[in-house]
C-alpha cells in the first residue's frame, strides 16, 4: 500500500511520535516515554512487528521490515493504541498532529478520524 | 517523611502528596479502618524516591500536581527503576478531566480523584493489593 510515497514505516513512526507528543504535552516527557513503552510491551505478544519499533527517549525508530506487515494487523494495532488513549478528543489531537498523508493512509487502513 | 519503620505483617502504603492535611487524614483514616496497613507519608516526589532506597512499600498513592518533581515524573522514575518498577502506583489527584484520567491509566494501576471517601479509598487499595 502506498499513498503519496507514504509507507507503513513512515506512518507508524509519525503516529507513535504524535502519540508520545500528546501524552508529553499533558503529562511529562519521561511519563510519555514510559507510557508508550508500556503500550508497546502490552501489545508485543499480539503484534509481532512491534519488535521492529525502537523507542529511545522521545525518539521513535521504525525498521523498514514493518512495511511487510498486513493491513488488518496494522489497523488493529493503531485502533488499540487509540482505544488505550481513551476519549475521542485525543483522536482529534492525533489527527491534528499527523500529516494529511498520514491521516489519509490511516483512514484507508480503516481508522476513522471523523 | 514520617513513620518509615516497618511493622511486622502489615502492608505498607506510601502516600506522596504536598498537602500535609491530606497526608494526615489518609494515614489516620486508613490505619483506623484497617489494622492490615501501615501508612507512610512523604511530602514530595524527591523525598519519595529517597525513601524508596530504604523501604519498599506494597503500594504508592501518588499525587500529580506537586511543586518540584510532579507525579508524572515521579511515576516514571519509580517505574524505570528495576528495584521499584513492580510497585503498584495509584494516582490520587485533583485532576478530574478525562484526558488526565486517560493519561494516568496508561502507566498506573488505578486513578482516584479528590475528594474521595476514605472507605472507598480503602476498598481501592485492597483491590490493588489483592490483584498484585
Amino acid at each position: 500500500m502506498k499513498i503519496k510515497n507514504t509507507t507503513n514505516q513512515i506512518v507508524t513512526g509519525d503516529f507513535l511520535k504524535a502519540t508520545m507528543d500528546i501524552i508529553a504535552e499533558n503529562t511529562s516527557l519521561s511519563y510519555s516515554t514510559l507510557a508508550v513503552n508500556g503500550l508497546k510491551e502490552r501489545l508485543s505478544r499480539e503484534f509481532k512487528f512491534l519488535k521492529n519499533i525502537h523507542i529511545k527517549g522521545s525518539s521513535v525508530e521504525v525498521d523498514k521490515s514493518i512495511n511487510s506487515a498486513g493491513r488488518k494487523e496494522l489497523r488493529n494495532f493503531f485502533k488499540k493504541i487509540v482505544n488505550f488513549m481513551g476519549p475521542s478528543y485525543l483522536k482529534m489531537l492525533l489527527a491534528q498532529k499527523l500529516n494529511p498523508s498520514d491521516v489519509e493512509y490511516l483512514e484507508d487502513l480503516g481508522l476513522n478520524f471523523g | 517523611m514520617k513513620n518509615k519503620g516497618k511493622t511486622k505483617n502489615k502492608k505498607i502504603i506510601m502516600v506522596v502528596d504536598d498537602n500535609p492535611d491530606l497526608l494526615y487524614s489518609v494515614k489516620k483514616g486508613i490505619e483506623f479502618l484497617s489494622k492490615d496497613y501501615q501508612v507512610v507519608t512523604v511530602e514530595s516526589g524527591n523525598k519519595c524516591l529517597q525513601l524508596l532506597k530504604e523501604t519498599k512499600p506494597d503500594l504508592i498513592l501518588l499525587d500529580i500536581m506537586m511543586p518540584g518533581m510532579d507525579g508524572w515524573d515521579t511515576c516514571a522514575k519509580i517505574k524505570n527503576n528495576k528495584k521499584t518498577g513492580d510497585i503498584p502506583i495509584v494516582f490520587l489527584t485533583a485532576k478530574t478531566d478525562p484526558i488526565s484520567r486517560s493519561m494516568g491509566s496508561l502507566a498506573s494501576t488505578d486513578y482516584i480523584t479528590k475528594p474521595f471517601e476514605m472507605k472507598d479509598l480503602k476498598k481501592r487499595i485492597e483491590a490493588v493489593i489483592k490483584s498484585n
